[in-house]
């Protein structure tokens, strides 16, 4: 359970609350606050792959996700905000219960149109238009998000950070501009750096981050358009495995992970159409211990001379260093056929650049459509179809074959479909 | 669009509030609580409806020109991002009655039917 490792800031949470309640009168502060919660349970049913459940052939119950969130009126102007939630995406993966953002919230300056607020504490990384609401079922289209864009491989990672935030946003006749700056230490989750298998990452340290966020547009009818610019560093041990060198050690290594957001959003009452496009850039700094991985590799050893060495050592550097470069994008369409029904239509790409096409494990090509039903504004229930070709967004520790699969060269089941059911619940 | 359907909903606020009209964008930005001051510099106290009643439903399509649930998701982002909070939600229209003559600079909708002297309606500008 994840929620030891956020003891510290639990306690703060405590003590804010408690300290509230005796400043205060109790009746009065009480009204002030906004305590809601979900529930969601999904099943989901794949062939040839688990995607997001045990769900190769089989339908799954494994996906569910539960979420308390309380904001509060902590004194005058300054509020309180955090999240507590439960979510499994399969039995494999393991359950995942954390407080997944944490902070006070201050106006430092409010005038007729606009507002600047100052954030500190772990705070969500607002890139995209969606990974602020990625959680909760109802702000969802479907029952997953893009995977392009708002993939699970590394969802805490990218998810929320400690830091400082200011935020500004100013109303401009139909529309509104806002600006974010976020500077964090980013939050290391270690099942999610053990996913990235082939670069045999540990000792992975969080060591600083910048979001810087832009925006303009109307939620009503019209455009909004967002650039999100991301950079997370961390400070890493990469030991990746080469099937011809064995295993590579370049401790004390180093890398960030680079990513342009941009997002388009056309609106009108009864549709939607959502584009956003995102280029990451995976860039270690790689210190590379090359006489340690010769002595421990049979087939540099074997290598005629200094020179053939030193050959595959700048091609390993190369290789490391082209890893994770990655464009993806969705392209999605909403019709809200009345108030209770919805329907949508979304394409979904990802590819590791300068791969090939060949080679599912370096694409993931997801056309899928759904249909929600809401009978009343606590329930939700939805369902969908996925036709897949690729396995990029497939986790690694659901799939365990995937690799060896890849080295067979068996690409037979790179065609593959998921369908999907979910209810969930708000109060 | 907003509908343009006989609009059956008033908007109306506190006698504090210095205006007779409001444009269709401002009041947009009030109750989706973006705009947050009255161009006096008084604090804006946003009261709706419960989203089940047919007066909030009415709101939301003809004067906002969504659906409820879309204005329900907005509040969702400001709630769920921890980025804000969502309007205080009443029960019915002669509590949002009550609440909007005794609150300072609050701002409500009701049916026209139930209007009161206590408060002022005010007029959307399109």
């Amino acid at each position: 359970m994840k929620i030891l490792k956020h003891l510290p800031l639990s306690s703060s949470f405590a003590a804010i609350l408690l300290s509230a309640c005796s400043s205060a009168n109790a009746d009065e502060w009480f009204k002030q606050q906004q305590l809601e919660g979900y529930v969601s349970q999904s099943i989901i049913y794949s062939s040839n792959h688990n995607f997001m459940s045990r769900s190769d052939d089989a339908a799954s119950l494994d996906m569910w996700e539960a979420g308390a969130v309380l904001n509060s009126h902590v004194y005058e102007q300054l509020s309180f905000s955090g999240q507590l939630q439960g979510r499994q995406i399969s039995q494999v993966s393991g359950n995942d219960i954390s407080i997944n953002y944490a902070f006070l919230s201050r106006p430092l300056y409010t005038d007729e149109t606009s507002v600047l607020t100052g954030r500190i504490g772990r705070i969500r990384s607002s890139f995209g238009f969606y990974n602020e609401t990625r959680d909760f079922p109802h702000t969802r289209t479907g029952v997953l998000m893009p995977q392009s864009i708002y993939y699970d491989q590394t969802r805490n990672s990218f998810y929320s950070a400690d830091g400082i935030e200011l935020h500004w946003s100013k109303s401009l006749g139909e529309n509104t501009l806002g600006f974010q700056l976020f500077y964090s230490k980013p939050v290391v989750d270690i099942n999610e750096a053990q996913e990235a298998a082939g670069l045999g990452p540990s000792n992975l340290k969080g060591d600083k981050s910048l979001l810087a966020k832009i925006s303009f547009g109307s939620e009503f009818e019209g455009w909004r358009a967002a650039i999100t610019y991301y950079r997370p560093e961390y400070t890493i041990d990469l030991n990746p495995i080469d099937p011809t060198i064995g295993q590579i050690y370049a401790d004390n290594s180093s890398f960030y992970s680079e990513n342009i957001v941009s997002s388009l959003e056309y609106n009108q009452f009864d549709w939607s159409v959502t584009a956003e496009y995102s280029r990451h850039h995976f860039n270690p700094s790689v210190n590379l211990d090359w006489d340690r991985t010769v002595t421990n590799s049979l087939f540099l050893q074997a290598l005629p001379n200094d020179t053939a060495r030193e050959g595959v050592r700048q091609a390993t550097v190369e290789q490391i260093k082209y890893l994770g470069y990655e464009e993806s994008f969705y392209l999605q369409g909403i019709y809200r056929w009345c108030e209770n029904f919805e329907s949508y239509l979304r394409y979904d790409y990802n590819t590791v650049r300068g791969s090939s096409w060949a080679n599912p494990a370096s694409h993931f090509v997801d056309i899928n459509v759904g249909h929600s039903w809401r009978p009343d504004s606590n329930w939700l229930v939805r369902g969908e179809l996925h036709y897949i070709d690729g396995w990029s967004r497939l986790l690694n520790r659901d799939n365990q074959d995937l690799l060896t699969r890849h080295e067979n060269g068996e690409y037979n089941k790179r065609y593959w479909t998921a369908a999907m059911l979910q209810i969930a619940y708000r109060w | 669009m907003p509908s343009t359907a006989t609009n059956p909903v008033s908007v109306i606020a506190n006698i504090s509030v210095d205006l007779s009209a409001l444009p269709l964008n401002d009041v947009r930005a009030i109750f989706t609580m973006k705009k947050r001051q009255w161009a006096n510099g008084k604090n804006i106290q946003v009261y709706v409806l419960d989203k089940d009643q047919s007066t909030h439903k009415e709101f939301c399509k003809r004067v906002l020109g969504v659906f409820p649930r879309q204005l329900q998701s907005i509040w969702h982002r400001l709630v769920f991002s921890g980025t804000g909070q969502a309007p205080i939600v009443l029960d019915n229209e002669e509590e949002m009655l009550k609440i909007i003559a005794s609150t300072e600079g609050a701002i409500g909708y009701i049916n026209k039917d139930k209007n009161d002297e206590d408060i002022k309606a005010l007029t959307i500008i399109k």
